[in-house]
C-alpha cells in the first residue's frame, strides 16, 4: 500500500465505468423503496441494463481514448484503469446486463419479482470488476467479498425453494471457508514482503532469492491458490460446484459461471504470472513450481467436470460440470502463459476463450431459464425432447450454445479451444504437448454429452408438456449472445487483437 | 522469556488450523460457521502481529477491513443459515442433500 493518501479526482475518471455501475445499484435499491408493493419491477431491470449500457460506453471509450495498451495507475498504485480490465470489465458488464434481461419475466413467472435482485447483480458486476483491476491484496480481497457476498444471496434467491436454500448454504460455508484461506496466503505474502501492494511483492521476490524461496513464501501462494481455486472451481476445490449451480436461480447461474469465473480468472492471471511467474520464484524439483502445481490441477480439473457431466440427466447440473471443465481448459493456457512469459501468446488466448465461452454459456442458458413455471424449472434432459422442432429459434439458440461449449467450428468456442491450444503448443516443450493431448481427450469426452442435449431436442418425442416463460428480453438475450458467438467464431481477428492489446497493458511496472 | 513475532505467528497458525479443522469436521452449519470466524480472526492476528513488529500499518488496516467484511458475511450467512432451517426444520449440514440423489 502507498503511504501517498492524497485522494487524486482524476483517478476517478479511470473508474468511471464502474462508479456509474455502481450508482445504478444504489438506485436500483432505491427504486425497489419507493415501489408500490404490487407494481412490476421490470422498470428496475430496464434502468440497471441502461446504467450497464452506458456503463459498457464508457469503457469504450477508455479504450478507444488511448492508443496501445494503456495503464493507468489509480489510488496510489493499489488499482489499476488498464486495457486488461476494461476487457474484463466488457465480459463482467455485458454478463450483467444479460442476466438482468434474462431474469425480467423469470422472476415474474417465478413471483421473485423484486427490486434487490437487479441491485445485487450490479454491485456482484462491481466487485468483479474491482477484483479485475486490483493490484493490491486489500483491493483484491475486499472486491471478491463484495462479488461473493451478492452472489451468495442471489443463490439463495428463492427463499421458499429448498434447493435454492441448500445451494445457497453450500456456496457460502464454502466460500467463506475459501476467504479465510486466501486471506491466510495474504497475510502470509504481506509478512514475507512488508507490503500488500503486488508489484512491491514482486519486487521484493526478485530481489532476494532467498526470500522467495522461503516456507513463509511458498505457503502464502499456495493458500493464495486455494482459495482463488475455490471461487472458480478447479479440481480438487469444485465439489460444491454443481450442486450450487443446480440450486441457483438458471439467470444467477449464467451470471456465475460466467462473472465469478472470469473474475476469479483475471485475477490469476494478473497475480500468477506477473507478480508471482518470475524465475526467483519458482520453487520444486525441477524450478516449475507453482506452474507444475497448475499443470496438474489443469489436468484434474477437466476430467473432473467431463467426467462428472457424463451421467447427468439434469441439464443445469450438466452445464455446471461442463464450466468446471472449462476451468480446466483455461488452465491450460495459463500454464502455457507461464512458460510462455508475457510476450507469448497463451495468456491473450485465455482472454480470448473465457469472451466466447461467456456468451455461448449465455446462449445455453438463455434458453434453459424459460423452461419452467412457478417454483419449479424444467431442467430434465427429457424435458428438452422434441423442443427443437417445436420451438425452432429455443433449438437452435440452444444447439449452438451447447456445440460451441463443445468446440465445433465455426462457433467461437471452437477458436477459442484451437487457439489456446496452438499457443499451448507452441511453447515447445514436451509436457505441455502432454497438456494439449489431454485437453484433446477431453474434448473428445464432453462431445457425448453435449450431443447427448442435441439428440434430445431434434429426435426424441417429448413426455409431457413443459410451460416456457418466452419474453423480449429473453429473445434479446439469444440474439445478442449467438450474433456474438458467430461472429467470434467467424471473424476472430479483431477480438485477437484486442486480447492481445489487453494482455500487454499487463506488463510489470 | 520475551514473546516474539514467532508465538504469534505459532498462536494465529494454530487457531487457523482448529477453525479449518472443525469446518470439516463439524455438521451443524451455526458451528462451521463460528469455525469459519475463527479462522478469520486467527488471519486478523497474523496480520496484526506482522504489522506490529514491521512497524507499518498495512496490517491492521487490513484487519479492520477483514473484521468488515467478516461482519457483511455473516449477516448474509446468518439469513441463508435461517432460510434453511425454515424449509428443513435442521441445520445438519449432512442432511442438506437434496441434489445428491
Amino acid at each position: 500500500m502507498n503511504t501517498e493518501l492524497a485522494f487524486n479526482p482524476a483517478d476517478l475518471f479511470g473508474l468511471l465505468p464502474v462508479l456509474i455501475v455502481f450508482g445504478f445499484a444504489c438506485a436500483a435499491m432505491l427504486f425497489e423503496v419507493f415501489a408500490k408493493p404490487d407494481a412490476s419491477r421490470g422498470f428496475i431491470a430496464n434502468v440497471s441494463v441502461f446504467g450497464l449500457l452506458v456503463a459498457l460506453y464508457f469503457t469504450y471509450r477508455q479504450w478507444t481514448g488511448t492508443e496501445g495498451p494503456f495503464s493507468t495507475p489509480i489510488f496510489g498504485g493499489m488499482m489499476v484503469a488498464d486495457a486488461y480490465s476494461a476487457f474484463f470489465n466488457v465480459i463482467f458488464f455485458s454478463g450483467a446486463a444479460l442476466t438482468c434481461l434474462l431474469s425480467q419475466r423469470y422472476l415474474v413467472a417465478h413471483k421473485l419479482d423484486f427490486g434487490e435482485y437487479y441491485s445485487l447483480v450490479l454491485f456482484g458486476a462491481v466487485g468483479m470488476a474491482f477484483m479485475a483491476g486490483a493490484r493490491d491484496l486489500i483491493v483484491l480481497f475486499i472486491a471478491l467479498e463484495v462479488m461473493s457476498v451478492a452472489v451468495y444471496v442471489l443463490t439463495g434467491f428463492v427463499r421458499k425453494s429448498r434447493r435454492s436454500a441448500e445451494g445457497a448454504l453450500k456456496y457460502f460455508l464454502m466460500g467463506a471457508f475459501a476467504s479465510a484461506i486466501l486471506l491466510y496466503g495474504m497475510a502470509l505474502l504481506y509478512g514475507t514482503c512488508g507490503s500488500t501492494d503486488l508489484a512491491v511483492i514482486r519486487r521484493a521476490f526478485d530481489g532476494d532469492p532467498e526470500l522467495a524461496g522461503s516456507l513463509m513464501a511458498k505457503m502464502g501462494l499456495v493458500f493464495v491458490l486455494v482459495g482463488l481455486g475455490f471461487k472458480i472451481a478447479i479440481a480438487p476445490f469444485h465439489l460444491w460446484a454443481p450442486d450450487v449451480y443446480e440450486g441457483a436461480p438458471a439467470p444467477v447461474t449464467a451470471f456465475m459461471a460466467v462473472g465469478v469465473k472470469a473474475a476469479g480468472f483475471a485475477a490469476i492471471v494478473r497475480m500468477f504470472t506477473l507478480t508471482f511467474g518470475i524465475d526467483s520464484l519458482q520453487f520444486g524439483a525441477d524450478g516449475k513450481g507453482w506452474v507444475g502445481v497448475l499443470y496438474l490441477i489443469a489436468i484434474l480439473t477437466m476430467f473432473a467436470g467431463n467426467l462428472g457431466a457424463l451421467h447427468q440427466t439434469n441439464v443445469k447440473r450438466m452445464l455446471a460440470y461442463s464450466s468446471i471443465s472449462h476451468a480446466g481448459y483455461l488452465l491450460v493456457g495459463v500454464v502455457a502463459g507461464a512458460f510462455g512469459g508475457l510476450t507469448g501468446e497463451a495468456n491473450s488466448a485465455v482472454l480470448y476463450y473465457l469472451l466466447g465461452y461467456a456468451f455461448s454459456t449465455f446462449l445455453a442458458f438463455g434458453v434453459i431459464a424459460l423452461f419452467g413455471k412457478e417454483g419449479e424449472e424444467y431442467v430434465h434432459l427429457s424435458d428438452f425432447a422434441g423442443v427443437g422442432f417445436k420451438k425452432p429459434f429455443l433449438g437452435l439458440a440452444l444447439t449452438l450454445g451447447v456445440l460451441s461449449l463443445a468446440g465445433i467450428p465455426p462457433l467461437a468456442g471452437f477458436f477459442g479451444k484451437f487457439y489456446l491450444l496452438k499457443e499451448a503448443m507452441e511453447v515447445g516443450r514436451p509436457e505441455m504437448t502432454w497438456l494439449v493431448v489431454i485437453a484433446l481427450v477431453n474434448s473428445m469426452i464432453a462431445l457425448y454429452y453435449y450431443l447427448r442435449l442435441v439428440v434430445f431436442l431434434y429426435m426424441k418425442d417429448a413426455t409431457r408438456e413443459v410451460p416456457i416463460i418466452g419474453s423480449a428480453g429473453a429473445t434479446a438475450v439469444l440474439v445478442v449472445s449467438l450474433a456474438l458467438v458467430l461472429v467470434l467464431g467467424i471473424f476472430p481477428d479483431d477480438y485477437l487483437e484486442i486480447a492481445r492489446r489487453s494482455l500487454l497493458s499487463l506488463g510489470p511496472q | 522469556m520475551t514473546i516474539g513475532l514467532e508465538h504469534y505467528l505459532i498462536l494465529s497458525a494454530v487457531l487457523f488450523s482448529i477453525g479449518a479443522l472443525g469446518v470439516l469436521v463439524r455438521r451443524n452449519a451455526l458451528v462451521v460457521f463460528m469455525c469459519v470466524e475463527l479462522m478469520l480472526n486467527a488471519v486478523n492476528l497474523t496480520f496484526v502481529a506482522f504489522s506490529r513488529f514491521r512497524g507499518d500499518l498495512d496490517g491492521h488496516v487490513m484487519a479492520f477491513f477483514v473484521m468488515a467484511v467478516a461482519a457483511a458475511e455473516a449477516a448474509v450467512g446468518l439469513a441463508i443459515i435461517l432460510a434453511l432451517f425454515r424449509s428443513r426444520k435442521t441445520l445438519n449440514v449432512d442432511e442438506a442433500d437434496l441434489m445428491r440423489h
